[in-house]
Order: structure tokens, then C-alpha cells, then sequence
């Protein structure tokens, strides 16, 4: 089942600076040495490893002079040295910290930060985050009553019509950059 | 903004206001989020375009 995902991620609440014993247990269960490189195969490699961690404590202890005296992703180090050792590719962390202390746009805009973690390319560019949110949007609409239908489908048409526009904006300004390091040659 | 912006927008937050799931409200706030960025992109590269392109040492 592993082997068919194109994407693996731990997800936990932080207890004590690391995953709880349940994930660690697993973790030394199912990834034995010889699948992750003992036989000289790779099974892991250029899958994409996340981290979704939880906790009641605020990203802003956790840095240099912080609360914390370090950052998450150096707590994180021994799961990274493993997705490094599988030759996966390293995505950033996904930290949510004390959730209900945000208002309710910002655990909305989480949910959907989530979502787009799970399965939207990466690195989060803006390009990578547009086609994201058009494929979501495309399926919304179809969804639509008749009704909403109408102004959904105008949304979505002019949604994807910015998204031409900011193609043609940095086609244009790519290829003024180009000429201007020919005409210093 | 543009005028189209604006637009687009507001006919998010009117269709997010109608929906009764709250993912699908979730997702139409995070749309808008990206359309403004979409904007604010486009009015950096235009900026960025004309100072390139009046540039008079490289005329």
C-alpha cells in the first residue's frame, strides 16, 4: 500500500518533542531496513515525505531565543534523516499551533492549507497554488445547482482568465530579462 | 485592484455566503485569498516591466 502512494505523510500531535509511541512503533514496524535500502533497492526513494504536527504551544517559542531554545524543524531532524536515507524528496513542515486559539477565518484558511498539503504539487508557488485551487474549483461548480451555476461558471472562466494573464506578465517580462543579458554580452 | 478583481471577489463572497457546508465556505474564503495574490503579482510585474522597459540605459 505504501508503495503506491506517491506521497507519505506523518501526521501527530507533538508529545514531549516528538511523535507519540504509537507512530513510533509503526515506524519501527513497517519500515524495515531491508525495504527502505537494505536490499539495494530504494522502495521509498522520490516519494515525498511530510510533517503535519500538532500542538498546543506556539510557533513562536519554538526558535532560537524562544521559549523552546530551538526550531521545529530541528526537533523534526531524526524523521528527516530518514526520509533523507530513503532518497525522499523533503517537503516543509506543516505546523498547527494552538488551534483554537485562531479566529475562524484562520482555521478556515488552515483547512484549506491542509487540504492543499496533501495533495497539491510542489514547492507552494503561486503557479502550483492557482492550478490547485482551479481543479477545486472546477469540480465546486460542476457541483452547483443551476441557479449558482451560472455565476460559479462566470467565476471560473474569469478566474482562469487572470491566471492566462499572469502567464502572459511573466512571459513577457522573462523574455525583456533575456534581452537585456544578451545586450550585455 | 482591477475592477475586474474586485469584482471577482465580491461574487466569492457572495456565493461563499449561500453555502451550507463549511469546507465548501473554507474553500471560497481561500479562494479569495489567492485571486488578491493573483492580483498583487500582476500589478508587481507590470511595475516591474515598466521600470525594465524605461530603463534609458539600455536603450
Amino acid at each position: 500500500m505504501i508503495g503506491s502512494c506517491e506521497r507519505i505523510i506523518f501526521q501527530f500531535p507533538l508529545y514531549w518533542y516528538s511523535a507519540p509511541a504509537g507512530l513510533k512503533n509503526w515506524i519501527d514496524k513497517v519500515f524495515s531496513r531491508n525495504y527502505v535500502y537494505g536490499d539495494g533497492q530504494y522502495h521509498l526513494a522520490d516519494k515525498e515525505f511530510g510533517l503535519v504536527v500538532t500542538t498546543g504551544l506556539a510557533k513562536k517559542d519554538f526558535q532560537v531565543g524562544g521559549i523552546e531554545s530551538m526550531t521545529m524543524d530541528q526537533l523534526m531532524a531524526p524523521y528527516r534523516a530518514f526520509a533523507h536515507r530513503a532518497h525522499m524528496k523533503i517537503l516543509p513542515l506543516f505546523l498547527v499551533d494552538q488551534f483554537w486559539y485562531k479566529t475562524e477565518s484562520q482555521q478556515q484558511q488552515l483547512l484549506i492549507d491542509y487540504q492543499r498539503y496533501l495533495n497539491q504539487d510542489f514547492p507552494d508557488s503561486l503557479a502550483n497554488r492557482q492550478a490547485w485551487f482551479e481543479k477545486r474549483l472546477e469540480k465546486f461548480v460542476d457541483g452547483l445547482d443551476e441557479a449558482d451555476g451560472k455565476i460559479g461558471q462566470l467565476i471560473l472562466d474569469t478566474y482562469q482568465q487572470q491566471i492566462d494573464e499572469l502567464d502572459q506578465l511573466n512571459d513577457t517580462l522573462k523574455m525583456i530579462k533575456e534581452g537585456e543579458d544578451d545586450s550585455l554580452e | 485592484m482591477s475592477k475586474e478583481n474586485i469584482w471577482l471577489v465580491e461574487q466569492v463572497k457572495a456565493l461563499a455566503k449561500k453555502q451550507n457546508e463549511y469546507e465548501d465556505r473554507a474553500f471560497l474564503y481561500a479562494l479569495q485569498t489567492v485571486i488578491k495574490e493573483q492580483q498583487k503579482r500582476s500589478e508587481q510585474i507590470q511595475s516591474e516591466l515598466d521600470g525594465r522597459l524605461w530603463n534609458h540605459t539600455n536603450w
